[in-house]
């Protein structure tokens, strides 16, 4: 039997350990502030220092895909160890990652590599890795996991409460949020992405609102196959809202790998400010 | 009177589409020299829709239509008149006025004269008509004059087919039907006035009365423009200028109301003497402030007195009503929603009645494609909200009135904007208005928007701090003229003598520390510095909440504030 392993770059937010116990390789995106680029690896960039230093600092960071380099390098290692690759990746439509794993596709062997654009960020990128990792212990090959994963996707929902809109507007990715007038009120964007598309759910002017809708969506999406709390630096937030949902967590005997708490990566944490809380899940079809 | 209804001349017992304009134009005049007192019979002693001007400016617009058909044909004038009313209607009571008029036309609208069986008729359809235009009908307001003029009608049709006789026995019944609203309605009798509504109605019918009778009403042309006749039109009763406005409470045993208000009515004019034999409501304008009063003390125990000097308050009225707000300068932007995409004719747009240039903005960023200026003091027509809806330039439109004196008229508008689907949400506060919006989407179903902003209204509690217009105890709260008041969700709720006293009793009533956000939306007649001091006190003496300033620009309120 062929051996198959799975490359994806570090927006899927997958748990550290997990990465470790199932040996999927990580390429790091990046963050720079100014002239300094910092991988997103966990070591050059921590996350309570990274948003500490996105509050102060004056200059907005800005985020980087992966070096062609050390994606060939990551890429070539995958195709020493295994016969086969999968690459999953954040969207095309908001970033270049994609495109960086598909040219070092082409540069190394392409017939050996299969690309998945997971059409998601964070865990909703995460969960479709630990689906594809499920499906190969299934014995499933790349073709046939590529065509589940993308009848999963319409199940995944991303779910962001974010706590300004400041973050979002003045990135620029999203096209709506850079056209948002408004600095009268503050107001507090709930946002979903899901098929690459980062749409505005609703605005709620306090967090406690925010929450309160972040539990409504979840109890309407339940029964759930997994679970994913997400939060930007906002742990004891991410702590009540997995309290609020233990009825609709998911059962625990289906999957070792179905519920998590998220601290989100830099480079997803760069768009959407400190203190966004939001959830990342997938419905039993 | 006995003695001039008794000899009708024999063009009384008919009436041609001329007599119905001239009789809504007495009709009309006759309230314009009486709504500053329908006006005063305000329940709530803050500064609200002036039920008077709003039943003025409905009229008005409806004579100014009736004058342009030259038709002398009764049901084409009664249409007419019937529209112009609708249009020009602002105000629950104006709505529910041009109501009258819609159902009074219905009636007539095949006939080319009015005699007695029609104007019977008109008279029940015009009641039955405004029952319908209201949700929950109540009575002890301008619903039961009508109704009970329109009973009256049908009794005296009885006995007579002389129109000038119907007409003074409605009269006769409107006015008891006025003087009982009390009796129907608590707050009416707790804030010791009668209707407002049904005053202006009672206006309106005595004036026509006055007119069929030969008697003089000062008619005054209406085509001058509405905000300049107030002033020449309110010019002094005599040579002495306008005198003083004396109000008391009389309260005494077996008090006979009939002989208070004669004798009253005798000391000067512009008498409304209300009550029962133990509590008796006097108001009159007398140029002896003391005369009124000390007849009062010569029958009981006299409270709650208020006397204003007339001639300050004209000159304050002119000053007010002819410097109007600035309109709200409509940048180009406006047909774009707060997220920057031009509105396509699928999409759902808003137009929200903003009571500030502040709240205006607000308004504006959260994505209303078209504000209406008015509030509390200055309710927008029909027309002027039909307008707005159809500035918007898609196919459905939500409307958020943001205030409880405007639903009718955004009902009438919702339901006159014939291209468009129009739904409106019910806010009866700006806050209300403010966070109704925040889920607006203007891609979705115009249904499930509406549903959605239907339930964020109530997200937050409103407060709103003002000054008394008027002494009154209402809801247990006891408030003096000139005091500082608190309401809460449109309720009062407290009373005091310090901005900053009132301001803090309100946010304790509202159980502040439960909250997460307060919103301050400061008036425009208040200066910035002062109201950062203000949310800078707040934010210490309450660290855990949020407080955010806005410039509201609203008149007459200080600050509105919003809690969530």
């Amino acid at each position: 039997m062929s051996r198959t392993v799975i490359i994806a770059d570090s927006t899927c937010d997958l748990p550290s350990d997990w990465v470790r116990q199932l040996d999927v390789r990580i390429v790091p995106t990046y963050v720079n502030f100014g002239t300094e680029s910092l991988a997103d690896d966990g070591v050059e960039l921590t996350r309570n220092a990274f948003y500490t230093r996105l509050v102060s600092s004056t200059d907005l960071p800005t985020t980087a895909a992966p070096s062609l380099g050390l994606t060939r390098q990551i890429m070539k290692q995958a195709l020493q160890d295994a016969d086969l690759v999968i690459g999953i990746t954040a969207p095309a439509k908001l970033s270049g990652i994609y495109n960086t794993f598909r040219l070092v596709a082409e540069q190394t062997d392409p017939s050996r590599v299969t690309l998945i654009d997971s059409g998601m960020l964070s865990m909703g990128m995460g969960w479709q890795i630990i689906a594809a990792n499920e499906m190969l212990a299934q014995g499933l090959g790349p073709t046939e996991i590529k065509t589940r994963l993308e009848a999963m996707q319409p199940y995944i929902n991303v779910w962001a409460a974010l706590d300004t809109m400041v973050y979002l507007r003045r990135s620029g990715r999203v096209g709506w949020a850079a056209a948002f007038v408004g600095d009268l009120l503050q107001i507090k964007p709930l946002i979903h992405l899901q098929k690459s598309v980062i749409s505005s759910v609703t605005r709620v002017r306090t967090s406690q609102r925010a929450f309160d809708k972040l539990v409504e969506l979840a109890q309407q999406a339940a029964p759930l196959e997994r679970l994913a709390v997400l939060h930007t630096n906002n742990l004891d937030k991410a702590y009540r809202l997995t309290d609020a949902l233990h009825d609709i967590r998911p059962d625990a005997s289906s999957s070792r790998y179905n519920f998590a708490i998220v601290d989100v990566t830099p480079v997803i944490g760069v768009h959407v400010g400190p203190n966004g809380l939001g959830l990342a899940l997938v419905r039993q079809n | 009177m006995a003695e001039h209804s008794s000899q009708p001349k024999p063009e009384h017992i008919a009436c041609d589409g001329h007599t119905l304009l001239r009789l809504v134009q007495v009709g009309c005049d006759w309230l314009d020299q009486h709504h500053t007192i329908v006006n005063q019979l305000n329940v709530f002693p803050v500064p609200d829709g002036d039920t008077g001007t709003n039943m003025l400016m409905t009229m008005r617009n409806a004579a100014r239509e009736a004058q342009q058909n030259a038709s002398n044909h009764i049901g084409q004038i009664a249409a007419a008149v019937a529209n112009g009313a609708m249009m020009g209607s602002r105000g629950n009571s104006g709505t529910i006025l041009s109501q009258l008029w819609q159902g009074f036309a219905h009636a007539l609208r095949d006939q080319s004269t009015l005699n007695a069986e029609l104007l019977v008729k008109g008279l029940r359809q015009a009641s039955d008509t405004a029952y319908r235009g209201v949700i929950k009908p109540v009575e002890g307001t301008i619903l039961t004059v009508a109704r009970e003029a329109a009973e009256e009608a049908e009794l005296a049709f009885e006995d007579t087919q002389n129109m000038v006789l119907i007409l003074e026995r409605v009269v006769l019944r409107a006015k008891d039907a006025l003087s009982r609203t009390p009796e129907m309605l608590p707050i009416l009798q707790k804030a010791g006035v009668v209707d407002s509504g049904g005053s202006g109605l009672t206006y309106i019918f005595e004036g026509m009365l006055k007119y069929v009778r030969g008697e003089a009403v000062d008619v005054t042309s209406i085509e001058v423009g509405p905000v300049e006749d107030l002033a020449f039109v309110l010019e002094p009763e005599d040579e002495l200028g306008y005198g003083y406005d004396v109000q008391f409470i009389l309260k005494g045993e077996s008090l006979n109301v009939d002989v208070v208000r004669s004798a009253i009515d005798a000391m000067g004019w512009s008498t409304v003497v209300v009550g029962n034999e133990n509590v008796i409501k006097v108001h009159v304008h007398v140029h002896d402030p003391g005369i009124p009063l000390s007849y009062g003390i010569s029958l009981g125990a006299i409270a709650d007195i208020v006397v204003e000097n007339m001639q300050e308050q004209y000159h304050d009225y002119v000053r007010e009503r002819t410097e109007q707000p600035a309109a709200f300068d409509e940048p180009e932007t406006q047909f774009a929603t707060a997220f920057g995409m031009e509105l396509q004719e699928n999409d759902v747009g808003v137009v929200a009645v903003a009571a500030g240039e502040g709240l205006a903005r607000v308004f504006q960023q959260l994505g209303a494609a078209q504000l209406v200026m008015g509030g509390q003091t200055n309710n927008p027509s029909t027309q002027e909200l039909l307008e707005a809806i159809q500035r918007v330039p898609t196919r459905n439109v939500i409307l958020l009135p943001n205030n409880k004196n405007i639903f009718l008229a955004a009902e009438q508008a919702a339901r006159l904007a014939k291209k468009q689907d129009v739904v409106v949400i019910p806010t009866r506060t700006m806050p209300q208005g403010i966070s109704a919006l925040l889920p607006y989407d203007p891609q979705g179903e115009l249904q499930q928007v509406a549903a959605a902003m239907t339930e964020a209204k109530d997200h937050v509690i409103t407060g709103e701090i003002t000054t008394a217009t008027r002494s009154v105890e209402l809801d247990g709260v006891d408030v003096s003229q000139g005091q500082i008041i608190g309401l809460i969700d449109g309720k009062l709720a407290i009373s005091g003598d310090s901005l900053e006293h009132v301001m803090r009793d309100v946010l304790e009533t509202i159980r502040i520390t439960e909250h997460e956000l307060i919103t301050l939306y400061y008036g425009v007649e208040v200066n910035q510095a002062d109201a950062e001091a203000l949310a800078a006190d707040l934010r210490e003496e309450y660290p855990e909440q949020e407080f955010e300033l806005v410039f509201g620009g609203q008149a007459h309120y200080d600050y509105i504030l919003s809690s969530e």
